[in-house]
């Protein structure tokens, strides 16, 4: 025997292993869980914006047609009855109307006609999407890969979310999720800007959105602009939300200064999808995808809007104009009893 | 594995903590005596890796990263409070224990453990820090010499001479009558029966009374 073996065994015998118990699966999972969350990569300085109004194009002027249209009441009446929302905001259309304008009224108009139960506190949102993460930042990060469609559930009453784990099975984690929130927005469009803002800019308040390849503290109003209609975004697409909030995020959505709208009508896993975007220094855009016959929600998706290379502490990463960093699509969603259902 | 970890990658990273989370967490509460603490050791333990994982050699070769780990661990818990400090604003976003039991209160409270507990600390507690840390690592967590001296940025010498000094101190509390080799008390003791219409918080307590005076 060694006298490594020999001054290690003694100790062992003299003295017992005190740890003689260790964490519950249930706490090694929650950590695991909140380590995966921070184990994010270094937050990027945000580029000041080089312009102040040089930057105001059509795309603002585009926003400010959208905002008259909802202050002359091209929005505004969304919240009627059930099934007669369309027909009504069609009606209301404005003569000088946008594109873009026109394309947030019959989205919002869309959301407003949806059937809606509320749902019980015990009940569950289901939603299943289909997404891919293909950019230069991604692949810096080595988080790309292929395509993956997940299914994930968010209980009503804001307490735990579920989804598919390790094992492929489906497991509930004591998580906060943001549903008691987003279920009672204002469903006035510029409340409801105001209500995001600020949970957003709550320090208390963890926000992660999947669609920024990079952590993101808004500073300029510019900064903001893409900040919240990213967010807005994300809540839609849990697709599962009173209509008249779901109706508001759209209006929202068309209030914010320098929406565009991409001419060419995409296609994403057999989804023609037409893109509505919010471009932050001329470089990173954040697309809403809408059905271009329905105006329903169908993803969302972000790319450059030009060449770009990134600072060091992204790797000096190059990006080329057109690259796409995250996409996804909305496969389903619905309300149901527990985690683990479907619709 | 540790191109991967050196690069971020997360997923490397969740594979890490599922294969040593749970041995972080033990090695955590022999070096600081309280489970609470050595929950939060384990969270800082990773969020340190995770900031300190360019410095991982990048030589595949040099085998596992257990005994990086166990390093940043050791680092950790020797000064918990500067690591919550840097790592403040994450470890506020930490969900708090939920109310299961994730140390189950039964589960050392029989006469048995907890004198058990109570001479491990009161032998722990004759050691220096670091004849602590040689023998947490090489005793109780298994690493070889050589990986706790990689552990411990020291040369594997002083790991040895630390056990050999550590050995040589508890033997003498051994001899001194203050120390019994437990490996044979082990299957001497048994937890006394409970008297009737006493419950196990009675017990504990008796115990935690006795324990208090023999400190």
């Amino acid at each position: 025997m060694t006298r490594e073996h020999d001054d290690r065994d003694e100790l062992a015998r003299l003295l017992p292993d005190p740890a003689d118990r260790g964490l519950s699966t249930h706490r090694h999972r929650q950590i695991q869980e909140f380590l995966m969350t921070e184990m994010q990569p270094p937050q990027r300085p945000v580029r000041r914006p080089r312009r102040g109004f040089a930057l105001v194009t059509a795309s603002v002027l585009a926003a400010a047609a959208v905002a008259a249209g909802a202050a002359t009441g091209g929005f505004g009446l969304l919240s009627g009855e059930p099934g007669a929302g369309a027909d009504v905001v069609a009606t209301q259309q404005p003569s000088a109307e946008t594109p873009v304008a026109a394309t947030f009224r019959l989205a919002a108009a869309h959301a407003a006609t949806q059937e809606w139960t509320d749902p019980r506190p015990d009940q569950w949102t289901y939603t299943k999407y289909w997404s891919q993460e293909p950019g230069p930042l991604a692949e810096h990060y080595r988080w790309s890969g292929p395509p993956v469609t997940r299914e994930w559930w968010e209980k009503i009453d804001g307490t735990k979310v579920a989804g598919p784990q390790e094992t492929e099975r489906v497991e509930e984690l004591v998580l906060d999720n943001r549903l008691p929130f987003l279920m009672a927005l204002p469903t006035d469009p510029q409340e409801l800007l105001a209500a995001l803002r600020e949970e957003l800019a709550d320090p208390n308040r963890m926000r992660l959105d999947h669609a920024m390849p990079f952590s993101f503290e808004p500073k300029t109003e510019e900064e903001w602009n893409l900040a919240l209609y990213s967010n807005i975004s994300s809540i839609l697409q849990i697709g599962v939300l009173p209509p008249d909030v779901t109706s508001a995020l759209w209006q929202a959505a068309a209030l914010i200064p320098g929406v565009v709208q991409r001419d060419e009508i995409i296609e994403i896993e057999g989804r023609k999808a037409v893109a509505v975007s919010v471009v932050l220094d001329g470089w990173f855009e954040v697309q809403l995808l809408l059905d271009p016959d329905t105006h329903e929600y169908v993803g969302r998706r972000t790319l450059y809007a030009a060449d770009h290379t990134y600072g060091p502490d992204q790797g000096n990463v190059r990006a080329k104009k057109g690259e796409v960093e995250y996409v996804t699509i909305r496969l389903d969603s619905g309300i149901v009893d527990k985690a683990g259902d479907t619709t | 594995m540790r191109a991967r970890i050196r690069a971020g990658d997360r997923d490397a990273f969740r594979d890490l903590f599922g294969e040593y989370a749970r041995a972080i967490h033990h090695h955590a509460y022999r070096l600081t005596g309280d489970w609470s603490t050595a929950e939060d050791v384990v969270s800082l333990t990773f969020l340190e890796a995770w900031r300190l994982r360019e410095r991982v050699d990048p030589d595949e070769d040099a085998g596992p990263l257990r005994a990086w780990l166990y390093g940043v661990a050791t680092n950790v818990a020797r000064n918990v409070r500067r690591a919550a400090r840097r790592h403040s604003a994450a470890m506020a976003r930490l969900p708090r224990p939920g109310p299961e039991p994730d140390h189950a209160d039964g589960v050392a409270t029989t006469m048995y453990e907890r004198e058990r507990l109570a001479l491990v600390r009161r032998a722990m507690a004759r050691l220096r820090k670091n004849e602590r840390e040689v023998l947490t690592l090489c005793v109780w967590s298994g690493l070889g010499y050589a990986e706790a001296a990689q552990a411990l940025d020291v040369p594997v010498g002083t790991v040895r001479s630390r056990l050999s000094r550590a050995r040589r101190k508890l033997a003498g509390l051994v001899d001194a009558g203050g120390l019994s080799p437990v490996a044979k008390k082990a299957e001497e003791i048994r937890e006394p029966a409970a008297r009737p219409g006493q419950t196990r918080r009675d017990r504990t307590n008796a115990v935690r009374f006795a324990q208090e005076n023999t400190r």
